[in-house]
Protein backbone atom coordinates (compact mmCIF):
# COMPACT_ATOMS: atom_id res chain seq x y z
CA UNK A 1 0.00 0.00 0.00
CA UNK A 2 1.59 3.31 -1.04
CA UNK A 3 1.91 5.93 1.40
CA UNK A 4 0.44 9.75 1.25
CA UNK A 5 1.35 12.90 2.48
CA UNK A 6 -0.53 15.55 4.07
CA UNK A 7 -0.97 17.25 0.86
CA UNK A 8 -2.30 14.11 -0.74
CA UNK A 9 -4.43 13.00 2.19
CA UNK A 10 -5.76 16.35 2.48
CA UNK A 11 -6.78 16.44 -1.39
CA UNK A 12 -8.82 12.87 -1.06
CA UNK A 13 -10.59 14.16 2.54
CA UNK A 14 -13.87 15.19 0.82
CA UNK A 15 -14.14 11.64 -1.21
CA UNK A 16 -13.07 9.76 2.35
CA UNK A 17 -15.59 11.52 3.67
CA UNK A 18 -18.02 11.65 0.80
CA UNK A 19 -17.36 7.76 0.04
CA UNK A 20 -16.59 8.31 -2.92
CA UNK A 21 -12.61 6.97 -2.54
CA UNK A 22 -11.48 3.57 -3.91
CA UNK A 23 -10.74 1.02 -1.77
CA UNK A 24 -6.61 1.77 -2.30
CA UNK A 25 -6.57 4.93 -1.70
CA UNK A 26 -9.25 4.96 1.27
CA UNK A 27 -6.30 2.80 2.80
CA UNK A 28 -4.17 4.81 2.29
CA UNK A 29 -5.72 8.20 3.94
CA UNK A 30 -7.15 5.89 6.99
CA UNK A 31 -3.90 5.21 7.83
CA UNK A 32 -2.03 8.60 7.35
CA UNK A 33 -5.12 10.14 9.37
CA UNK A 34 -4.53 7.76 11.86
CA UNK A 35 -1.17 9.21 12.44
CA UNK A 36 -1.61 12.89 11.94
CA UNK A 37 -3.04 14.95 13.49
CA UNK A 38 -3.46 18.12 11.70
CA UNK A 39 -4.98 15.74 9.06
CA UNK A 40 -7.27 13.75 11.93
CA UNK A 41 -8.53 16.75 13.22
CA UNK A 42 -9.26 18.62 9.44
CA UNK A 43 -11.51 14.81 8.82
CA UNK A 44 -13.19 15.55 11.40
CA UNK A 45 -14.31 19.00 10.48
CA UNK A 46 -14.92 17.96 7.27
CA UNK A 47 -17.43 15.12 8.79
CA UNK A 48 -18.86 17.89 10.80
CA UNK A 49 -19.63 20.14 7.66
CA UNK A 50 -21.16 17.65 6.08
CA UNK A 51 -23.37 16.20 8.34
CA UNK A 52 -24.45 19.94 9.12
CA UNK A 53 -25.40 20.35 5.18
CA UNK A 54 -28.54 22.33 5.07
CA UNK A 55 -31.69 20.06 4.75
CA UNK A 56 -32.52 19.96 0.53
CA UNK A 57 -35.68 20.78 -0.07
CA UNK A 58 -38.81 18.60 -0.29
CA UNK A 59 -39.48 17.13 -3.41
CA UNK A 60 -42.31 18.71 -4.39
CA UNK A 61 -41.36 22.03 -3.51
CA UNK A 62 -38.18 21.70 -5.40
CA UNK A 63 -39.67 19.99 -8.38
CA UNK A 64 -41.75 23.35 -8.25
CA UNK A 65 -38.86 25.58 -8.57
CA UNK A 66 -37.60 23.49 -11.44
CA UNK A 67 -40.98 24.28 -13.22
CA UNK A 68 -40.35 27.28 -12.34
CA UNK A 69 -37.21 27.78 -13.57
CA UNK A 70 -37.80 26.01 -16.65
CA UNK A 71 -41.01 28.25 -17.27
CA UNK A 72 -38.97 31.65 -16.61
CA UNK A 73 -36.41 30.52 -19.01
CA UNK A 74 -37.37 31.13 -22.61
CA UNK A 75 -36.13 28.81 -25.58
CA UNK A 76 -33.41 28.66 -27.42
CA UNK A 77 -35.01 29.67 -30.76
CA UNK A 78 -37.20 32.28 -29.34
CA UNK A 79 -34.35 33.68 -27.20
CA UNK A 80 -32.59 33.30 -30.90
CA UNK A 81 -35.12 35.18 -32.67
CA UNK A 82 -35.81 38.05 -30.08
CA UNK A 83 -34.12 40.94 -30.73
CA UNK A 84 -33.61 41.73 -27.13
CA UNK A 85 -32.68 38.05 -26.06
CA UNK A 86 -29.39 38.32 -27.56
CA UNK A 87 -27.62 41.10 -26.23
CA UNK A 88 -25.03 41.67 -29.15
CA UNK A 89 -28.69 41.93 -31.60
CA UNK A 90 -29.80 44.41 -29.14
CA UNK A 91 -27.10 46.71 -29.56
CA UNK A 92 -27.64 45.98 -33.40
CA UNK A 93 -31.08 47.64 -33.00
CA UNK A 94 -30.41 50.21 -30.97
CA UNK A 95 -27.65 51.21 -33.30
CA UNK A 96 -29.50 51.30 -35.92
CA UNK A 97 -32.32 53.05 -34.42
CA UNK A 98 -30.05 56.06 -33.36
CA UNK A 99 -28.66 56.03 -37.13
CA UNK A 100 -32.50 56.46 -37.92
CA UNK A 101 -33.04 59.04 -35.45
CA UNK A 102 -29.81 61.13 -36.75
CA UNK A 103 -31.29 61.03 -39.96
CA UNK A 104 -34.75 62.27 -39.35
CA UNK A 105 -34.41 64.96 -36.70
CA UNK A 106 -34.45 67.57 -39.02
CA UNK A 107 -37.44 65.78 -40.83
CA UNK A 108 -39.88 66.36 -37.09
CA UNK A 109 -39.70 70.41 -37.72
CA UNK A 110 -39.76 70.60 -41.09
CA UNK A 111 -42.60 68.43 -41.06
CA UNK A 112 -44.35 70.46 -38.22
CA UNK A 113 -43.54 73.82 -40.17
CA UNK A 114 -45.15 72.33 -43.16
CA UNK A 115 -48.73 71.05 -41.08
CA UNK A 116 -48.93 75.18 -39.51
CA UNK A 117 -48.53 76.83 -43.36
CA UNK A 118 -51.17 74.76 -44.41
CA UNK A 119 -53.19 74.88 -41.85
CA UNK A 120 -52.85 78.67 -41.86
CA UNK A 121 -53.71 78.71 -45.50
CA UNK A 122 -56.59 76.77 -44.95
CA UNK A 123 -57.91 79.22 -42.37
CA UNK A 124 -57.01 82.19 -44.72
CA UNK A 125 -58.97 80.53 -47.51
CA UNK A 126 -62.10 80.24 -45.25
CA UNK A 127 -61.97 84.19 -44.63
CA UNK A 128 -61.96 84.86 -47.94
CA UNK A 129 -64.72 82.73 -48.79
CA UNK A 130 -66.65 84.14 -46.03
CA UNK A 131 -65.97 87.90 -46.53
CA UNK A 132 -66.75 88.25 -50.69
CA UNK A 133 -65.12 85.16 -52.16
CA UNK A 134 -66.43 82.71 -53.99
CA UNK A 135 -69.75 81.18 -52.14
CA UNK A 136 -69.05 77.82 -51.32
CA UNK A 137 -72.14 76.51 -49.34
CA UNK A 138 -74.80 74.64 -52.05
CA UNK A 139 -78.09 73.22 -50.16
CA UNK A 140 -78.98 69.89 -51.60
CA UNK A 141 -83.00 69.55 -50.93
CA UNK A 142 -84.03 66.39 -49.42
CA UNK A 143 -87.40 65.12 -50.17
CA UNK A 144 -90.28 67.53 -49.29
CA UNK A 145 -89.21 68.93 -46.08
CA UNK A 146 -86.80 71.57 -46.88
CA UNK A 147 -84.91 71.68 -43.30
CA UNK A 148 -84.08 67.95 -43.83
CA UNK A 149 -81.44 68.76 -45.90
CA UNK A 150 -77.48 68.77 -46.37
CA UNK A 151 -75.49 71.63 -46.80
CA UNK A 152 -72.66 70.96 -49.13
CA UNK A 153 -69.58 72.88 -48.86
CA UNK A 154 -65.93 72.41 -50.99
CA UNK A 155 -65.04 69.12 -48.68
CA UNK A 156 -68.65 67.77 -49.12
CA UNK A 157 -72.07 67.62 -47.83
CA UNK A 158 -72.14 68.38 -44.10
CA UNK A 159 -75.13 69.25 -41.58
CA UNK A 160 -75.34 72.30 -39.93
CA UNK A 161 -77.63 75.54 -39.69
CA UNK A 162 -78.99 76.82 -42.94
CA UNK A 163 -77.40 80.24 -44.78
CA UNK A 164 -80.35 81.53 -45.24
CA UNK A 165 -78.88 84.44 -47.20
CA UNK A 166 -77.01 81.71 -49.66
CA UNK A 167 -80.92 79.83 -50.42
CA UNK A 168 -82.81 80.27 -53.24
CA UNK A 169 -86.19 82.03 -53.07
CA UNK A 170 -88.20 79.58 -53.50
CA UNK A 171 -86.81 77.85 -50.89
CA UNK A 172 -87.36 80.81 -48.63
CA UNK A 173 -90.67 80.67 -49.37
CA UNK A 174 -91.15 77.62 -48.75
CA UNK A 175 -89.66 77.63 -45.14
CA UNK A 176 -91.47 81.20 -44.48
CA UNK A 177 -94.84 79.53 -45.05
CA UNK A 178 -93.70 76.46 -43.22
CA UNK A 179 -93.25 79.08 -40.16
CA UNK A 180 -96.15 81.13 -40.69
CA UNK A 181 -98.71 78.93 -41.70
CA UNK B 1 -34.80 11.67 16.86
CA UNK B 2 -34.55 13.22 19.48
CA UNK B 3 -36.42 17.29 18.64
CA UNK B 4 -34.15 19.08 20.89
CA UNK B 5 -31.22 17.47 18.73
CA UNK B 6 -32.66 18.09 16.08
CA UNK B 7 -32.98 21.95 16.51
CA UNK B 8 -29.67 22.09 17.23
CA UNK B 9 -28.57 20.38 14.27
CA UNK B 10 -30.86 22.85 12.32
CA UNK B 11 -29.39 25.73 13.69
CA UNK B 12 -25.95 24.41 13.21
CA UNK B 13 -27.21 23.42 9.41
CA UNK B 14 -27.86 27.33 9.34
CA UNK B 15 -25.12 28.21 10.35
CA UNK B 16 -22.80 26.17 8.15
CA UNK B 17 -24.70 28.05 5.43
CA UNK B 18 -24.55 31.53 6.53
CA UNK B 19 -20.49 31.15 6.49
CA UNK B 20 -20.38 29.08 3.50
CA UNK B 21 -22.32 32.02 2.04
CA UNK B 22 -19.77 34.48 3.28
CA UNK B 23 -17.21 32.76 1.72
CA UNK B 24 -15.60 34.70 -2.03
CA UNK B 25 -17.74 32.89 -4.79
CA UNK B 26 -14.97 30.93 -5.83
CA UNK B 27 -14.44 29.31 -3.18
CA UNK B 28 -17.62 29.16 -1.68
CA UNK B 29 -18.52 27.06 -4.31
CA UNK B 30 -15.08 25.17 -4.52
CA UNK B 31 -16.09 23.55 -1.16
CA UNK B 32 -19.87 23.35 -1.82
CA UNK B 33 -19.13 21.22 -4.89
CA UNK B 34 -16.21 19.23 -3.07
CA UNK B 35 -18.28 18.19 0.23
CA UNK B 36 -21.79 18.40 -0.36
CA UNK B 37 -21.75 17.20 -4.16
CA UNK B 38 -18.64 15.34 -4.20
CA UNK B 39 -17.08 16.93 -7.85
CA UNK B 40 -13.69 16.58 -8.38
CA UNK B 41 -11.11 19.12 -8.11
CA UNK B 42 -10.93 19.35 -12.19
CA UNK B 43 -14.89 18.86 -12.47
CA UNK B 44 -14.90 21.68 -9.72
CA UNK B 45 -12.33 23.93 -12.16
CA UNK B 46 -14.82 23.40 -15.10
CA UNK B 47 -17.78 24.81 -12.90
CA UNK B 48 -15.52 27.96 -11.63
CA UNK B 49 -13.87 28.24 -15.08
CA UNK B 50 -10.74 27.94 -13.45
CA UNK B 51 -7.41 25.68 -13.83
CA UNK B 52 -7.64 22.45 -11.50
CA UNK B 53 -4.61 23.64 -9.28
CA UNK B 54 -6.61 27.26 -8.79
CA UNK B 55 -9.78 24.99 -7.72
CA UNK B 56 -7.68 23.28 -5.04
CA UNK B 57 -6.52 26.01 -4.09
CA UNK B 58 -9.70 27.79 -3.78
CA UNK B 59 -11.00 25.09 -1.89
CA UNK B 60 -8.37 24.32 0.59
CA UNK B 61 -8.69 28.18 1.32
CA UNK B 62 -12.19 28.39 2.18
CA UNK B 63 -11.90 25.22 4.24
CA UNK B 64 -9.40 26.82 6.12
CA UNK B 65 -11.50 30.11 6.66
CA UNK B 66 -14.19 27.90 7.46
CA UNK B 67 -12.39 25.93 9.98
CA UNK B 68 -11.57 29.78 11.32
CA UNK B 69 -15.14 30.45 12.06
CA UNK B 70 -17.16 27.02 12.75
CA UNK B 71 -14.61 25.60 15.44
CA UNK B 72 -17.40 24.32 17.58
CA UNK B 73 -19.21 22.57 15.11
Amino acid sequence: MSEFTCAETLDRLAELVGGDLPEEDRRAVESHVATCEDCREEHTFLQALRSARPEPAPADLQATRDAVRVAMTPPMSEASSSPLGDPRRARETRSRWRSRWRELRWSIPAAAVLILALGTSSVWTEWLGSNGGEAHTEFVEFGEDALAGFYGGEDGLVAGAPVFEDLPDEVLLTLLEEMNP
Amino acid sequence: MDPALGIERKLEADRVRREIDKLPEKQRLAVSLRIFDGLSFREVGEVIDSSEGAARVNYHHGIRRLKEKLRDV
